[in-house]
């Protein structure tokens, strides 16, 4: 498979439209988990439940990309390339929230 | 870095050169990289927002408007005098947007969002299927997908038109609104905003892409990566949705 | 191999150059040939360079003579400077613009653009870049933002003054002083521009090192210069954006009326609508999100050229290669935690002060371990002491003698002191100025003949290393001095305080420094657009280097290699191999008997016999006396 720039192509599994559909659904799903979550808990207001919804937030990101996006066929590295650059933003947003509760604190 | 330490064989080496090691040609790794920057921008923006949201403290559980009972049109200013709505806190999504269409006095909290939501992960399954039917060389399901997925993109759009509208005319501007804090208005403006104007960008590019699939570019060509690469652009957006959504609607 | 975009490979050079015309128009000005793109971003940050300098010497007047009047300057800056008396709002438009131009468009563009675009390609072993066409677009993108900051200048109020760094609310409300107007939006104008080339280009540069690299070029042969490259366009990819949404945020504020940034502004300062309830200090967390990794996109690059230029020139194989990509690696991932060491004072939480502190000072170890590699590479190597060499070594004597400093800085404590002090402009002007300029003109001198196919003249280059060498640290060493007893940045005169009134002498001085500096400038200038006329045909290998640049014919042809482009079956970094018959060994010989490229020489057929080694015999006089004082000579 030399001849062209790419090469061997990395597998595109056969039950391609099955696994599509079923991320679908799952997808779905978890948006109404999502909306049935913030209705049952309207009441409370805790860090726990922020956390919960971007919990839930992260796993829908993740059948996204792992699957529509084709993550999950990909070389490990070009994963890692893509994935680990991220926790840059983890830091930077952790540290926003203090600081902007400290903001918060001396206004 | 990686694994090529001394007196490795040769041929198995993914990263010794002549050859993409992650065996993706150089434009879907492009949209990839190009992607991860994107994202940041986006966190950038994100990270705005929550900035400013912690700077202000959580209003009250709201334990008076129901989900599905009747609104009167004086809403935001009966919220403004339970102290609902005040300057000094953070709104809760669920009293601002709680309208949908056609269903006008009933409080429908994140219904419509939802709504959204459903149209943009459903653009993106007709995407993916148009990218795996072109690994089949399949030009006319391509085609349909396309379609289908360009549709969909200007549908959300449609509907992102509706909640402007709808929240401008309530009274919310870039620099002041009646829910809560200034900036509660303008970081929502900025922020769908900018995520809108990436669905536009997609939804044009994938006008261009169908255009190319009807005139038989990528059949000569011999490949559909193009619609592969736009495509990854089009899950962005629809993962960068998935975020907005949690921020903007949820928390 | 891509062949997507590069030529069927002709296998005669003549040949090449006979069926492919190109017009003036695609050769020269829209040409997506990474040659040619290298050489319009080295001109193009020349050219901001010594508008930069330029300025940097009007205020260094101001600041030598404030009571003096120079009449020339009204015939330079107009009614900024009537009478011959430099304008205060127009002194603070120059520090921020020389600070714009000299850390965007000079180091970061006329740095890390020229020589990302040239060596990339020539030595992963490629045709071209990935993208020739995104390649070009991002120089067209760096152009027309150079053009807009530069007709900022011309605007009615002056050019942005709000300090390079452009924090609000000086920024964010128009009429806040004469700067905030029309140029401070031009400003931003052009860094959207800049960022949208920075970005561009980032993202060609890593695809072509990941994807384009020829057979055998793997990622541990790869030379220092291509691994500093592939991080620096990795910090540029993952920063850039942030800035790009705090602009977008920073526009907003300026012209339509939102307030993310500005805290407490009454309406009547604000255009009419009362601003409450952002924060100022969001805008500087968003700002060195980019502003940090930045210092590193500046430097790194720098530090590839130095290896490089240092291995070539002292005959020797870089010191510790692995320990350098470490360090390299480290410096990037350390470079995004640890920003808000530029904002103790600004009213961050004391909390995260503590967190930034302790990364701050960890980045003192990957920073030491290039340090001691380049001196032990020097080390009993046999120096060639050619001006590229000397601005190499010139580099990691200012990056020393800056990066001391910034041990000081990063302890949030001591910065209580040192903060916006004369002692952070000696600082930054050490170790990023001086040190990425001169990696930058190492590289010049370097790879002038790889540019232009001519050579730059040698005595020229001497005088003019020297006199930036010496003037670089008389103009920021007695800063430091300033900094500790308090003068503050950005003044535009300390007359007002007498207990500065000591340091008149020192700031003539330091101006005379920099005369001299920009006079030395001059010289290269004429040296640089002299030899592309009239220099010396420059030879195939003039340093007799390892790296696969060199194999390329000196005519550039597109495509560069004419035929198959050469496999590698070595590191970068072959020098004075025992058992070798020359003293280098480019990176395309094979060893006797080797038939793949993967294949790593075996390490038992050269054990290094000290005896034998050209280097053990010429000891350096100052290490043999400096062994038997310790004892550490037995014989």
């Amino acid at each position: 498979m030399e001849h062209s720039e790419h090469l061997e192509h990395t597998e595109t599994p056969s039950n391609m439209k099955q696994q599509i559909w079923k991320t679908f659904w799952i997808l779905f799903a978890l948006t109404i988990v999502d909306i049935g979550l913030y209705f049952m808990l309207l009441s409370t207001h805790s860090m726990l439940k922020n956390f919960l919804f971007i919990a839930l937030g992260i796993v829908k990101a993740f059948y996204i990309v792992a699957v529509f996006m084709h993550m999950k066929f990909e070389r490990k590295w070009l994963v890692n390339f893509i994935v680990y650059p991220m926790l840059f933003v983890v830091f930077l947003v952790i540290l926003m929230l203090i600081e902007g509760d400290f903001t918060g604190l001396v206004r | 870095m990686a694994n090529s330490t001394t007196l490795t064989t040769g041929k198995q080496n993914i990263w010794g050169g002549g050859k993409s090691p992650f065996s993706v040609s150089y434009g879907k790794l492009m949209m990839w990289i190009f992607l991860l920057s994107d994202a940041f921008t986006f966190s950038s923006l994100l990270t705005a927002y929550g900035f400013i949201r912690y700077s202000f403290p959580s209003s009250q559980p709201n334990e008076i408007v129901k989900p599905m009972s009747h609104v009167s049109d004086q809403f935001v200013e009966e919220m403004q005098h339970t102290g609902l709505f005040s300057t000094e806190h953070w709104p809760l999504p669920e009293l601002v947007f709680n309208h949908f269409p056609f269903l006008h006095g009933i409080h429908l909290p994140l219904f419509f969002v939802s709504l959204m939501t459903f149209v943009l992960i459903f653009s993106s399954v007709t995407m993916v299927l148009a990218v795996e039917a072109g690994h089949r060389m399949a030009k006319k399901e391509v085609a349909n997908y396309m379609v289908l997925t360009i549709l969909g993109g200007a549908a959300f759009l449609g509907c992102q038109a509706w909640e402007w509208t709808q929240f401008i005319t309530e009274g919310a501007t870039l620099h002041g609104n009646p829910f809560g804090p200034t900036a509660f208005a303008a970081l929502f403006f900025i922020v769908t905003g900018f995520h809108g104007f990436h669905v536009f960008s997609g939804v044009v590019l994938n006008v261009i892409i169908y255009i190319n699939v009807l005139a038989g570019t990528y059949e000569k060509r011999g490949h559909y990566e193009m619609v592969e690469k736009v495509g990854l652009y089009w899950h962005f957006v629809d993962l960068v949705w998935v975020f907005v959504f949690t921020f903007f609607y949820l928390i | 191999m891509s062949k997507t975009h590069s030529h069927q490979d002709d296998h005669s050079h003549d040949a090449h150059h006979g069926h492919h015309q190109e017009s003036f128009i695609s050769k020269y000005v829209f040409s997506m040939d990474h040659k040619m793109i290298a050489k319009q971003f080295l001109i193009t940050g020349i050219i901001m360079g010594t508008l930069g300098m330029a300025m940097s010497l009007i205020f260094r007047l101001q600041l030598a003579y404030p009571d003096m009047k120079f009449p020339f300057l009204e015939s330079i800056i107009g009614h900024w400077g009537k009478d011959g008396k430099l304008d205060p709002n127009f002194y603070l438009a120059l520090i921020t613009i020389h600070g714009t131009i000299m850390v965007f468009y000079v180091l970061t563009a006329g740095l890390s653009g020229t020589f990302s675009n040239l060596l990339i390609p020539l030595q992963v072993g490629a045709r071209d870049m990935a993208s020739p066409f995104l390649n070009m677009l991002s120089y067209w993108f760096f152009f027309l933002s150079s053009c807009v900051l530069t007709f900022s200048l011309f605007v009615e109020n002056g050019p942005a003054s709000a300090g390079w760094t452009v924090y609000p609310p000086l920024s964010a409300l128009p009429k806040a002083v004469p700067g905030s107007g029309d140029g401070m939006t031009l400003w931003l104008v052009a860094m959207i521009l800049f960022i949208a080339s920075a970005l561009l280009g980032g993202i060609n540069y890593i695809t072509t090192v990941l994807n384009m690299r020829t057979k055998g070029m793997k990622m541990t042969r790869l030379p220092l210069t291509i691994w500093a490259f592939l991080i620096t366009a990795v910090l540029g990819l993952l920063s850039f954006p942030v800035l790009l949404g705090g602009s977008l945020l920073l526009l907003m504020d300026r012209s339509f009326g939102t307030s993310f940034y500005l805290a407490d502004i009454p309406a009547d300062l604000a255009g009419g609508i009362e601003r409450t309830g952002g924060s100022p200090i969001l805008f500087q967390h968003l700002f060195w999100f980019l502003g940090h990794p930045e210092v590193y996109i500046i430097l790194l690059p720098a530090l590839g050229i130095t290896s490089e230029v240092i291995a070539t020139n002292s005959r020797k194989p870089i010191f510790g290669y692995r320990a350098m990509i470490g360090s390299i690696l480290a410096i990037g991932f350390l470079s995004f935690i640890v920003w808000g060491h530029h904002m103790f004072l600004t009213g961050m939480n004391p909390f995260l002060g503590s967190v930034f502190m302790l990364g701050t000072l960890i980045i003192a170890v990957p920073s030491a371990v290039k340090t001691f590699n380049y001196l032990a590479t020097l080390w009993k190597g046999n120096l060639q002491l050619t001006p590229a060499m000397l601005f190499a070594i010139g580099l990691v004597s200012f990056f020393i003698s800056g990066g001391l400093t910034g041990i000081y800085l990063g302890n949030a404590a001591l910065d209580i002191n040192l903060h916006d002090t004369y002692f952070v402009v000696a600082h930054f002007h050490l170790v990023m100025g001086s040190a990425a300029i001169f990696g930058m003109m190492s590289g010049i001198y370097h790879w002038y003949s790889k540019l232009f196919g001519k050579m730059m003249n040698e005595g020229l280059g001497y005088i003019h290393f020297w006199l930036t060498f010496i003037s670089a640290y008389c103009v920021f060493f007695p800063m430091h001095f300033m900094g500790l007893a308090g003068v503050p940045r950005r003044y535009y005169a300390n007359t007002a305080y007498d207990q500065f009134n000591v340091f008149i002498d020192m700031n003539e001085f330091i101006t005379i420094a920099a005369l001299l500096g920009g006079f030395a400038q001059l010289i290269f200038l004429f040296n640089f657009f002299y030899s592309i006329f009239k220099g010396k045909r420059a030879p195939q290998n003039p340093w007799k280097s390892n790296t696969l640049e060199w194999t390329a014919p000196v005519k550039h042809l597109h495509g560069n290699w004419p035929g198959e482009i050469p496999h590698v079956y070595r590191w970068a970094y072959d020098y004075s191999k025992p058992g070798a018959s020359d003293d280098f060994i480019p990176q395309n010989v094979p060893d006797p008997g080797q038939v793949d490229e993967m294949q790593e020489p075996d390490p038992a057929k050269f054990e290094p016999s000290r005896t034998s080694t050209p280097a053990a015999k010429q000891e350096v006089v100052l290490f043999a006396a400096l062994k038997r004082l310790f004892g550490l000579a037995r014989s």
